[in-house]
């Protein structure tokens, strides 16, 4: 094949891709940015940061952004940390059928189903509420903390750590089989490491390092995250997918500027955690 | 050996107790506090869910036929697309098709919404299938380049070199050993669109009745017997189709170990 030839199939191939996704999502993002900074919609009235800055300077705009960027933190953060706790203190599951089925259920729950799970059993007439009556523990549904809409989005945390935990286990028990980690924590051992130490300066280290690019990733679905929120979230602050949902649903089109500008941010941030994942994996790959 | 097996069985009841309550909420009417069952064990939400304008059997068939024209449509173009970037890795390219992979459904689907009413197709079932497509697509893209065998090119080469063109080297290397990784990613696309709630909500108005959408409305009118059988619906879909390519997935990669 010729030089020419090569470069024209090297076009026909990259066509769909930027034509089907490339393009709508260049669209999509201008779209938003354009309609943030007044240079279109219903109210464009040229070139504005004003709709950027109410959004910042709006405290219910920023305690949205605090709260979707703490709760997808905290979550991922729990689910990484049990998923790597199961791994290392069982580091022959990755091999059990019975484990890995429990994980694959777990992989195909969907999010809003873990979502009406924790306010059948965790909200404020749920199970755990009614067994506590029953047990003369509580006298009214109110008795027991619920995690429906709750001050601290518990709730939301639970769900999302259910919905991320699956992924990060099975990724984590494969990986300790290929870094033959049974091997690795028996030569530490031998080399006088205590078990304490060999979690923690061997285990750890180097399943956080290889799963550094799926931890982000999990960050950015849970970031991104719409059924648990709008299912378990309360009404003020609401995670940054709700609100932004129901700013631009709402009757007061006067509202639509700042909620594209929402848009915007989470598209500009998730960019640019998109791009740290991809630098990442390809320095992994270097490395491998 | 027995206190393994009683922990096992332990730990599978824990799991999957909170599951068991989808089941007992939805054989039975109502739900009132401080009952543990519901009020009366009737089993009316499956005895109704044929009757009624929006039946969760006709949001299933809509939301299955949703599944296969986009999981058939995505998965082929994304397994060229995928074979494509494999072949020429590009950072740009690969952001691109990563974007609707991490972005969430529902704010595009928002700024979407004022895109699709100037082409007048909001609230209609080619709106939402055209917004699904573009996740799909990437996703598919996403599945094939990450998981595209280095086993796979060699076969291509070896035909290649025997003399084939383009139509041989698909008929008798790709698709021959990619048939288990085309069957997952049906099988992946379809679990997309059949629990998608966000472009259905964003986009559908209402007017394109899914079992997510129909899920939702339940939960709005508190009728939670009737929520929990479409989440067991909903449920029951995923977990078959994530088992189902478990199963393919580790039986390729058998074929495969046996080939080597």
């Amino acid at each position: 094949m010729n030089l020419k030839a090569m470069n024209n199939t090297r076009l026909w191939s990259r066509l769909p891709l930027f034509a089907l996704i490339g393009m709508p999502m260049a669209w999509i993002i201008g779209y938003s940015l354009a309609y943030s900074v007044g240079l279109i919609g219903l109210f464009s009235s040229g070139f504005t940061l004003d709709h950027w800055q109410s959004c910042l300077s709006n405290t219910s705009a920023g305690r949205s952004i605090l709260l979707s960027i703490s709760v997808a933190a905290i979550s991922t953060g729990i689910a990484t940390l049990l998923a790597i706790m199961t791994v290392v203190l069982w580091p022959g599951c990755g091999k059990n059928t019975t484990f890995l089925a429990t994980v694959c259920v777990g992989l195909g729950t969907p999010a809003v189903v873990f979502a009406l799970l924790v306010s059948h059993w965790l909200g404020g007439g749920g199970w755990l509420a009614r067994l506590a009556w029953h047990l003369g523990l509580i006298e009214q549904p109110s008795g027991v903390f619920s995690l429906v809409g709750d001050r601290f989005s518990l709730g939301i945390v639970v769900a999302q750590v259910c919905t991320s935990i699956p992924l990060l286990l099975l990724f984590f028990s494969q990986m300790w089989e290929t870094i033959k980690g049974d091997k690795l924590t028996e030569l530490a051992a031998t080399l006088g490491a205590s078990k304490w130490q060999i979690k923690s300066s061997v285990a750890l280290p180097i399943l956080l390092r290889r799963a550094r690019s799926l931890i982000l990733l999990s960050f950015m679905f849970n970031l991104g995250s719409f059924e648990i929120p709008l299912l378990l979230g309360r009404q003020s602050p609401q995670m940054l997918s709700v609100l932004t949902q129901r700013r631009t649903g709402q009757f007061d089109i006067s509202q639509r500027p700042e909620s594209f500008a929402l848009s915007s941010m989470y598209f500009l941030v998730t960019s640019g955690m998109l791009i740290l994942y991809l630098s990442w994996r390809r320095i992994s790959a270097k490395q491998t | 050996m027995q206190n393994k097996r009683k922990r096992t069985i332990l730990i599978l009841v824990l799991v999957f107790l909170p599951y068991a309550s989808l089941l007992i909420l939805s054989s039975g009417s109502g739900w009132s506090f401080p009952r543990l069952f519901p009020d009366r064990i009737d089993f009316a939400p499956w005895r109704t869910a044929w009757s009624g304008r929006y039946t969760l059997l006709m949001a299933s068939l809509n939301t299955v036929v949703m599944s296969i024209v986009i999981s058939l449509a995505s998965t082929s173009l994304g397994l060229i697309s995928g074979r494509a970037l494999k072949r020429q890795e590009s950072m740009l390219l690969l952001f691109v098709v990563y974007l609707p992979f991490v972005l969430s459904p529902v704010i595009v689907g928002t700024v979407l919404y004022d895109i699709e009413s100037r082409l007048g197709i909001v609230s209609s079932i080619l709106g939402v299938l055209i917004a699904q497509f573009m996740f799909a697509y990437a996703f598919a893209t996403v599945f094939f380049y990450e998981l595209w065998d280095s086993r796979i090119q060699r076969l291509e080469q070896l035909v290649q070199t025997l003399g084939g063109d383009s139509r041989t080297v698909w008929r008798h290397s790709i698709l021959p050993s990619a048939s288990g990784l085309i069957a997952v990613c049906l099988i992946q696309t379809s679990i997309f669109v059949w629990l998608d709630y966000g472009l259905v909500s964003a986009l559908g108005g209402g007017n394109v009745p899914t079992v997510t959408l129909l899920l939702f409305s339940y939960l709005r009118e508190a009728s939670i017997n009737q929520a929990s059988q479409a989440a067991i619906v909903l449920l029951v879909g995923s977990v078959l189709a994530c088992l189902t390519s478990a199963f393919i997935l580790k039986r390729t990669r058998r074929r495969v170990g046996e080939q080597l």
